[in-house]
């Protein structure tokens, strides 16, 4: 305790000229391996050429090309399926369905979620829906389509609109809760009321949440 | 203040309530001022008199639960253009928009303008507050001093009749802040707007407002409105000072104290 100064030194004032030139280098480039590695695709790639090589390791070692089929297999029958096969049009055929229940998923979603934001019992009515219907598995309904629309192409329609539907409208909706007070206000002080407000506004501002309902509502179709 | 002209806007006995869950709380009760034209006028008082509650009031966010608040002689009742707010929080511009875009968007959708005239203004907007080089760049990539230059900008341009400034400068810092009140004060010696300018610092008050409504708190009450044209730029002198003090204890003082003092 005793060798604590008991204050700090006087020292004299030092003033230095404004920027005087030459400044050392504020940024330069990274080296082109170091970008390359930071791009996500780059990332997703090499996972993916790791994990087709344990594949064909596995098939190799297992032997058995009924239950594991090795990769080269794989890429040589699917090429056999595209080339003269009917693969593509039953992918179009497929496609199509699942683009038809999208679309109509979509649009429902839209409105039950402009419904919610624009009045109370709108909102209740959508969280007590989505909380009875998300849950509820795509293949369980399936029986019940089929009693209503028959088989094919209803049914199918009709159980992909239940697979998009909630979950597209749930992200949305908590998406539109999440915009910040501030947000709400400028869009109101610009005059902007009801839906020209939600597409304005509130759409863009939820927009991420919007897409991940849509990639979950696409995931499930 | 001369009182040829008639008052921009008027707050007449308003008293403002807003719900929580289980209570009703009075923010302001039986307010009374007027804003003339060019006048820079300051709310000033400590968290909890409702001078912010006030200022969306004006803005025609929050409905009084009795009085009136009167735009040019009409009354309030929604939120619009004419009445263009600048908020506390970064957040005010649209992330989605560049600047260029954030200006012109409340122009393009309150139709007020042509699309060429919008252009110009635009760009005399964001030169006016010195961001000309930034006009392509998203609110992300801006540090907070700039985002509340695009903010005023952007409210600017719509030529409102008043502009409702929400503590703008308050989460800014010190030597920021500073610069920007400097600024403000040179757009308004352009263009001689009316500003509604709610701030809890005495300091920026003075500097900023050329009058000065006092609230004392729970629930907000007009404690005094004083005058506060001190020449400009002479922040180190007597007047200033005095007006600092005066502020000070009508702020803190508890009750009538202050009532036998003289006139400073």
């Amino acid at each position: 305790m005793s060798d604590r100064p008991l204050a700090p030194p006087a020292r004299a004032d030092i003033e230095y000229a404004p920027s005087a030139g030459e400044t050392d280098e504020v940024s330069q480039p990274l080296p082109l391996s170091r970008r390359a590695l930071a791009l996500p695709w780059v990332h997703k790639l090499l996972i993916l050429i790791v994990l087709v090589g344990a594949w064909e390791a596995y098939a190799r070692f297992a032997n058995n090309p009924l239950l594991v089929p090795t990769f080269t297999q794989t890429v040589v029958a699917l090429r056999d399926a595209a080339v003269g096969g009917p693969l593509f049009q039953r992918v179009a055929v497929s496609l199509r369905i699942l683009l038809t229940g999208y679309a109509i998923g979509l649009a429902l979603a839209a409105a039950l979620t402009m419904l919610a934001v624009s009045f109370r019992i709108g909102s209740d009515l959508l969280s007590l829906l989505t909380a009875m219907f998300n849950p509820l598995p795509a293949i369980a309904l399936l029986p019940l389509a089929l009693l209503w629309f028959g088989l094919g192409y209803g049914s199918l329609v009709f159980v992909i609109v239940h697979s998009v539907l909630w979950p597209v409208a749930l992200n949305t909706l908590s998406g539109f809760r999440a915009v910040s007070e501030t947000l709400r206000m400028v869009g109101q002080n610009y005059g902007l009321r009801g839906v020209p407000y939600i597409v304005r506004i509130l759409v863009p501002a939820a927009f991420p949440s919007i897409l991940t309902g849509l990639k979950i509502g696409w995931a499930f179709a | 203040m001369s009182a040829a002209a008639p008052p921009k806007l008027v707050v007449e006995d308003v008293t403002l309530r807003y719900r929580t869950a289980e209570r009703v709380v009075t923010a302001t009760s039986r307010v009374n001022f007027a804003v003339y034209p060019a006048e820079r006028f300051v709310l000033l008082g400590p968290s909890g008199c409702g001078k912010s509650t006030l200022l969306k009031a004006i803005g025609g966010f929050i409905r009084p639960a009795a009085g009136a608040i009167r735009l040019n002689g009409r009354p309030i009742e929604r939120p619009n253009v004419d009445r263009m707010m600048v908020f506390q929080e970064f957040d005010q511009l649209l992330p989605w928009k560049t600047v260029e875009q954030n200006v012109m968007f409340p122009m393009l959708a309150s139709g007020k303008w042509r699309a060429d005239d919008v252009r110009a203004r635009t760009s005399a907007a964001i030169e006016m507050v010195g961001l000309a080089q930034f006009r392509g760049a998203h609110p992300h990539t801006l540090s907070g001093g700039m985002k509340q230059r695009v903010a005023i900008a952007r409210a600017m341009a719509m030529e409102p009749e008043v502009l409702l400034m929400d503590e703008p400068f308050a989460a800014l810092d010190a030597l920021t802040r500073q610069l920007m009140q400097k600024e403000l004060l040179r757009l308004w010696e352009n263009t001689r707007f009316t500003m509604v300018f709610v701030t809890h610092s005495i300091e920026e008050a003075i500097v900023l407002g050329s009058r000065i409504l006092i609230l004392s708190p729970h629930p907000g009450r007009v404690r005094a409105e004083l005058n506060a044209q001190i020449d400009q730029g002479r922040e180190e002198s007597g007047a200033f000072k005095a007006l600092y003090d005066r502020i000070q204890s009508l702020l803190f003082e508890t009750g009538g104290a202050d009532e036998g003092r003289p006139n400073v």
